[in-house]
This record gives structure tokens, C-alpha cells and sequence, in this order.
């Protein structure tokens, strides 16, 4: 009783706050049509940070659904390159005012079967996060290799820090609040990786450092 | 910027929000579009969908008091007032849980995850826009009923587009069991299998399984699928189906509860889990499921007075067996939808007569015999307005119910009248049921000449026969074939919308036999 009660709570109180975000971020959208080109710059910082809050919702609620068995991947055939778009266009407006720019490279008829609904909230934490640690330039590429399909994610930052390539296996007990980077966008890609089992292949995320960039290389394996 | 099919289209906007209604209209005129209406909760959407055909549909999965998205999405597709091809798109704040609740043929296109920035919206609509144009020359062919064509169309798309192969060979696959040529259908299904298990290819390979009769293999398939698709209610209410069909109608009702705990807003799911409880006696159990039927009907044209009716007779028999506490709210409960339903059927004394009748029993049995008294007071009003009619059914049941009646004081008068207005009916009925035969017979002679290759003469009895009984889906289904099948009678306009008036006269339930055929036929009307 308490536990579905508390579930009850949880799945309004989130429905609340994200149609809260949807009116910000359409007045925002609003207004920032209107404003001079500084002030514009500092309306996409707070969209952006609107859709970070809306992002980590989803990944609590997901994660909390999955845990309970309440939610199971969906697996339907995806056209890659419109899940990938989708992801850069809601963050199209951050990576302009932070002057970063984001390349793709996907084989505009490449057909994969995952569930594009939490891959793409994994995916655009992913690159939310690249763009506050990039120079200048992220390159998304998608590939289909081996009965895989494999996202990279690289950019030209600085790199994750060593301590996270090491314990790349371990993400849970990486999730620490004290840093302002609490790691859960990496758990959670990691945990719906996990989720895509195919043909007896696991799904998996993996970390590296100056891989096709000289920064941080996220990469995504779908079996 | 501009989006040159958004231009083009006829949008509609449903949301119960003006802000979000006003937000969605700024940023699709933004892109170019002009022709953008709205509407804030279901009942208008449902109007505006019957003046208008739309291209694109928004609509918000939670619309407040009344039907939500999904219902009215079912809604638009029983009643057939959204065109093929025509996208709708459900608009949600929690897209995580809404995809499954649905049965799989009334999926919307895409889901819509609310907040959403403006480049995010214009990128989506952009891509599900170009998806959807390739196939719309097999939808155009689909709507002039040229099945042929639009089977080759799928193939050619396919080629000229590979990101549609799995849309093509799915309108394939359905054009295929429309058609009934199953086999066709399971090839599709197994080949795509093969490569991944898509639950729409699952779905379809246990219903072909269903439909050649392998009830047993297909439980089987549905049971496994069950594991490997948790949560999905269809699966479970197919399970339903095959249970009831191997006449295990205990297991059956239990999978149908099981399937309305996870969605219990389907009207079909619920009056469905109704019928088959009150054929096994659980009373108690098809009360509950016909009052959740009216309940989320409320709106919807979904719900008829048979529904109400049964509601009414399984509420008498529930409350034998009820603590005087439960009792006290089912009369509490029936008291306020006999109020809805009078105002819902004020101009419909055919359906209203029945319904009185019902409740008068139902108050008589719970011991209020004044109301019981005032509805049959009613009752007996109704039965004289010209436009009356009663069934055979229903006139035993009032017989019947008559009967239990007159032991009360003080109904008499009432009584005396109906007995009297009764034989009436009954005269009615017996001339129907002489007319009835007389149709039936000249039916049967226009099937004799069909098969003498007669058609014209075939043709003109089957008119016959309608002429008599304007309602008979047999009759209605007969001749409508004659015309929708031969190429040479589709040409005339003429003959198109005489075929057209009748296939809008029939009215079958949704698992009805002849469902499949009128489904076909219906497939060769231009629009659907």
C-alpha cells in the first residue's frame, strides 16, 4: 500500500513538474524570438538547463519503472539518423550560444531495432553533457557493424577524468552527489544498454579518452 | 523554414489547455502552416473530426474530465472519421507508460514527449512528415479501392524508399488479412520475424494462427509472447479471445480482468469482460464491468442502451448477494445513471422502453417500490409514442417483467395500459417476422441467380429484400458486394453511393462473423 501510494506521488508530482517545464520552456521559446542577440544568450541557458531538469525526471522515472518491472525496453525498427537529429535539434540551441558545433554522420537509410524512446533520453543527456565539455566540435556517428550498431559520441574537451575510464564498469557506485556531476546520465545509458539483449548479445556502453577526438568518446553498443 | 506539406494539410489541435492549444498554433504557423482548428476536450474533437477530414492531429493524451487521447482515438477509428494516412499524434507528458494501454490497430503515429523546445517539434513533424509521404499514393490507391495497385504500390515504395520497408510491408500485411488470403499475411510476418520478433508481426502471426481455426498453437504463441512483451494489453486481451473460442470462458474472463487492470478505459474491453461474466453467473463481476463500460462511455457513441440494460439486470441479480452497505451504493450508483440515460435516450423511446423496464425491476427488487413505480409509469408513457418499437427480445422481457410487477400495490393502472399497448407490439413483431421470412426468401433467390451468373436479376432481389428489411446487414452485405466486388459497377457513381448508404446502415459488433467481409468491403469504398 505505502509503496503504490508512494508511486502514485511520485508519477503525479513528476506529471506536474514536467508540464510546468513545458509552459517555461514554450514562454521561453517565446520570448526569446523578440530579445537581442545577449539576452537570447542567456534565455538558452535557462532552456537548457529547463530541459536538464526534464531530462532527469524522465531518468528517475524510468529507472524507477524498470526497477519495478513496470516498464520493459520496446523494441520497434528505428531509421537511426531520426532518433540522432531529434537529440541534437533539442539541444541545437545550447550548442549554438555555447559556440559549439555538432556533426553528424549517419547513413541516412540505416534501419536498427531498439526502443527509441529511452534511447533517445540517454542519448541527449549524453550530448547535453558533451556540450558543456567541448572546445568547439561534437561528432555523433553512427555505424552498423557485426550485428551491432554502435553510437559515438566524441568531442574536443578535455577528456573524462581517469578515475571514471577506470571504474567504467562500475556506475552505480559512481553515482556520488558531493560533485556536481553526479554521473547518473552515464548509469542510466548504461542501464538501458543493458536492457537490449539480441540475437544473445547484451547491449553496453564504454568510455575512452581522444578516440576520434582529442576528448571525451562515449560510445553505445546496441546488439 | 517553411514546410510545404504542413502548408497543405488540415490540422487539428486538441488540448484541454488554451496555453498549450495556443503554443503548438504558434509554432506550426511558424513553420508554414494555415489551416489549424482546435478544440478542448473530446466531444468537440469528435464533431469537428465528422465535418472535417484532417491531415494531422494533435492531441493531448490527458484532456481532462471526459474521454482521453486514447479513447478518442479509438473513437475516431471505430466510427471511421480519420482518413487513412492521416497522422495523429499523441501529445503526452509521461510518454513511458501511455504506449501500451492501446489495442495495437489504434496506435497512434507518433508520440509527442511533452516539454518540448521549438527546433525539437520542428525537427520531428519535419521527419514524420517526409516518412509519410512516400506512402501516400498507396493510401490514395487504398481510398479509390484499387487493392491491386496499391499492393504493387508497397513494393514499389519499398524500393524507392528502403527507410520504408517496414511501413510498406505492414499496409501490405493488412491489406492481405483484409482480404482474408491469411497465408499472404503470415509469409510477411515470418519473414520479418526472422530477422527481429516486432510485436506487430507477432501480434499479426498469432492472429493468423486464430484466424485459420489453431486456437491451441495460437494461445500458446500469445502465452509466450505475454514473457517477451510484458505489458502489452493486446496480447492479453487475444489470449481472452482464444480462451473464450476453446470455450475455457473461466480463463477467459480471468485474462480479460487481467488485461482491464492495466487499461481499464477500453469501452470494448469492459463491455466485453461484462458479457462474458454474466454467461458464467458472476454477476457481481459483469455489474462492475457494464458500469465502468457507461462510466467511460459517458461520452462516446460507443455505448448503446443495450449496455445500460445489461447494467440494470446484472445490478438486480449483483445485489442478492450483496451486504446491505454495498447495496445501499449500487442503488445509489443506478439511480444517477438512470438519470444520465433518460436525458442521453429523451428522443429515442425504442431504446428508453427497455431501459424503464429494467430499472422498474431493479427498484422493485431492492425494495423501492415507489420509484419502481414511477419508472413503470414511465414505461408505459413511452410504449405510446408512435415511434416505439419494441423486439422480440425485449417484448419477452417486459412480459416477463410484468409479471414480477404486479404484485405490487398502486400499478395497476400501468399495467393494464402496457398489457393493452403490448398486443400491439406484438402484432408488429409477427408481421415483421412474416416480412422477414418473405425478404429472407427473395434474398435466397438472389443468391440462386448469382450463382447462375445472373447478376443483374441477382442484384434486383437482393434490393428487394432491403426494400422490406432496411436493416438486415445480411441483406445490406449482399448487395453491397455485388457492387464493390465488380470493377465495371464501381465506375458508376451512381451505384457507389447507393453501396455507400447501405454499408452505413450496418451496424455489427466488433467481433461480429461477418465483420471481416464488411471490413473488406468497406476497404473498397473511396475514403474508407
Amino acid at each position: 500500500m505505502a509503496n503504490s501510494l508512494f508511486e502514485t506521488v511520485l508519477a503525479s508530482t513528476v506529471h506536474d513538474m514536467k508540464n510546468s517545464l513545458s509552459l517555461i520552456m514554450n514562454q521561453l521559446d517565446n520570448v526569446s524570438i523578440d530579445l537581442p542577440r545577449q539576452d537570447s544568450q542567456a534565455i538558452s541557458t535557462v532552456m537548457y538547463e529547463a530541459s536538464r531538469i526534464n531530462t532527469s525526471l524522465m531518468e528517475m522515472l524510468a529507472l524507477y519503472k524498470l526497477e519495478n518491472k513496470q516498464l520493459a525496453v520496446h523494441i520497434e525498427e528505428v531509421i537511426a539518423i531520426d532518433i540522432v537529429e531529434e537529440c541534437v535539434a533539442a539541444s541545437a540551441q545550447h550548442a549554438t550560444s555555447r559556440n559549439v558545433r555538432i556533426e553528424i554522420d549517419c547513413d541516412n537509410t540505416l534501419i536498427w531495432f531498439f526502443d527509441a524512446d529511452l534511447v533517445s533520453i540517454a542519448i541527449s543527456n549524453i550530448i547535453g553533457n558533451s556540450i558543456r565539455y567541448a572546445e568547439s566540435l561534437i561528432r555523433i556517428s553512427v555505424v552498423a557493424k557485426d550485428g551491432e550498431l554502435v553510437i559515438h559520441i566524441d568531442d574536443d574537451g578535455d577528456g573524462y577524468p581517469t578515475k571514471m575510464l577506470d571504474e567504467v564498469k562500475d556506475f552505480k557506485s559512481r553515482v556520488k552527489f558531493s560533485s556536481g556531476s553526479t554521473g547518473l546520465g552515464l548509469y542510466f545509458a548504461h542501464t538501458i544498454a543493458d536492457c537490449h539483449v539480441r540475437k544473445n548479445r547484451r547491449g553496453h556502453i564504454r568510455l575512452r579518452n581522444g578516440d576520434r577526438l582529442s576528448g571525451g568518446s562515449f560510445r553505445m553498443i546496441l546488439p | 523554414m517553411y514546410n510545404r506539406q504542413l502548408t497543405k494539410s488540415r490540422i487539428l489541435i486538441i488540448d484541454d489547455f488554451s496555453q498549450f492549444r495556443l503554443t503548438l498554433i504558434g509554432m506550426l504557423k511558424l513553420q508554414g502552416a494555415v489551416d489549424i482548428d482546435q478544440a478542448a476536450n473530446a466531444v468537440n474533437a469528435v464533431n469537428l473530426c465528422a465535418k472535417n477530414r484532417y491531415d494531422i492531429i494533435f492531441c493531448d493524451y490527458n484532456l481532462g474530465a471526459g474521454q482521453d487521447g486514447q479513447q478518442l482515438l479509438e473513437e475516431l477509428h471505430e466510427r471511421s472519421l480519420m482518413s487513412r494516412g492521416s497522422l495523429f499524434m499523441m501529445v503526452t507528458a509521461e510518454m513511458i507508460s501511455a504506449q501500451v494501454i492501446g489495442l495495437l490497430e489504434y496506435r497512434p503515429d507518433a508520440y509527442l514527449a511533452k516539454p518540448f523546445a521549438y527546433e525539437q517539434f520542428r525537427t520531428r513533424l519535419d521527419r514524420l512528415l517526409a516518412r509519410t509521404e512516400p506512402l501516400k499514393v498507396i493510401y490514395q490507391a487504398l481510398d479509390n479501392g484499387l487493392i491491386d495497385e496499391a499492393k504493387a504500390l508497397c513494393d514499389q515504395v519499398q524500393q524507392r524508399e528502403p527507410t520504408t520497408r517496414f511501413s510498406c510491408q505492414r499496409i501490405k500485411s493488412e491489406i492481405f488479412e483484409q482480404q482474408q488470403d491469411f497465408d499472404a499475411a503470415q509469409a510477411i510476418y515470418e519473414a520479418i520475424i526472422k530477422e527481429q520478433p516486432l510485436l506487430w508481426t507477432m501480434v499479426g502471426m498469432g492472429k493468423f494462427l486464430f484466424n485459420t481455426g489453431r486456437y491451441q498453437e495460437a494461445l500458446g504463441h500469445f502465452q509466450e509472447m505475454k514473457v517477451s512483451f510484458p505489458n502489452q494489453v493486446s496480447v492479453i486481451d487475444w489470449i481472452a479471445y482464444c480462451l473464450e473460442k476453446m470455450d475455457k470462458i473461466e480463463e477467459s474472463e480471468k485474462a480479460l480482468d487481467e488485461a482491464i487492470k492495466i487499461s481499464p478505459k477500453s469501452v470494448t474491453r469492459q463491455s466485453h469482460l461484462g458479457e462474458i461474466a454474466e454467461s458464467l453467473g458472476h454477476y457481481d463481476t459483469a455489474q462492475k464491468a457494464y458500469s465502468r463500460t457507461i462510466q467511460e462511455g459517458q461520452h462516446s457513441c460507443m455505448v448503446t442502451a443495450e449496455h445500460y440494460q445489461r447494467y440494470y439486470d446484472n445490478s438486480r441479480k449483483a445485489v442478492e448477494d450483496m451486504s446491505a452497505r454495498q447495496r445501499s451504493r449500487v442503488v445509489a450508483d443506478t439511480e444517477l445513471i438512470a438519470k444520465k440515460m433518460e436525458r442521453r435516450f429523451s428522443n429515442n423511446p425504442t431504446a428508453l422502453a427497455s431501459n424503464l423496464c429494467a430499472l422498474a425491476t431493479f427498484f422493485k427488487s431492492v425494495d423501492r417500490k415507489e420509484k419502481s413505480t414511477g419508472f413503470l409509469g414511465k414505461l408505459s408513457k413511452t410504449l405510446e409514442h408512435p415511434e416505439c418499437r419494441v423486439s422480440e427480445e425485449n417484448f419477452a422481457f417486459i412480459e416477463e417483467s410484468l409479471q414480477s410487477l404486479s404484485s405490487s400495490d398502486g400499478n395497476e393502472k400501468s399495467i393494464a395500459k402496457i398489457t393493452t399497448r403490448m398486443k400491439d407490439f406484438k402484432q408488429a413483431i409477427e408481421t415483421e417476422k412474416k416480412q422477414d421470412e418473405i425478404a429472407r426468401e427473395i434474398n435466397q433467390q438472389g443468391l440462386f441467380l448469382l450463382k447462375q451468373n445472373q447478376s443483374q436479376q441477382a442484384m434486383d432481389k437482393f434490393r428487394e429484400a432491403i426494400d422490406i428489411m432496411p436493416e438486415n446487414p445480411n441483406y445490406l452485405l449482399n448487395a453491397a458486394q455485388m457492387i464493390l466486388l465488380d470493377d465495371n459497377m464501381r465506375d458508376d457513381s451512381k451505384l457507389m453511393t447507393e453501396a455507400r448508404s447501405w454499408m452505413q446502415r450496418i451496424n455489427l459488433k466488433p467481433r461480429d462473423q461477418r465483420r471481416p467481409l464488411y471490413m473488406m468491403l468497406r476497404g473498397r469504398l473511396p475514403n474508407g
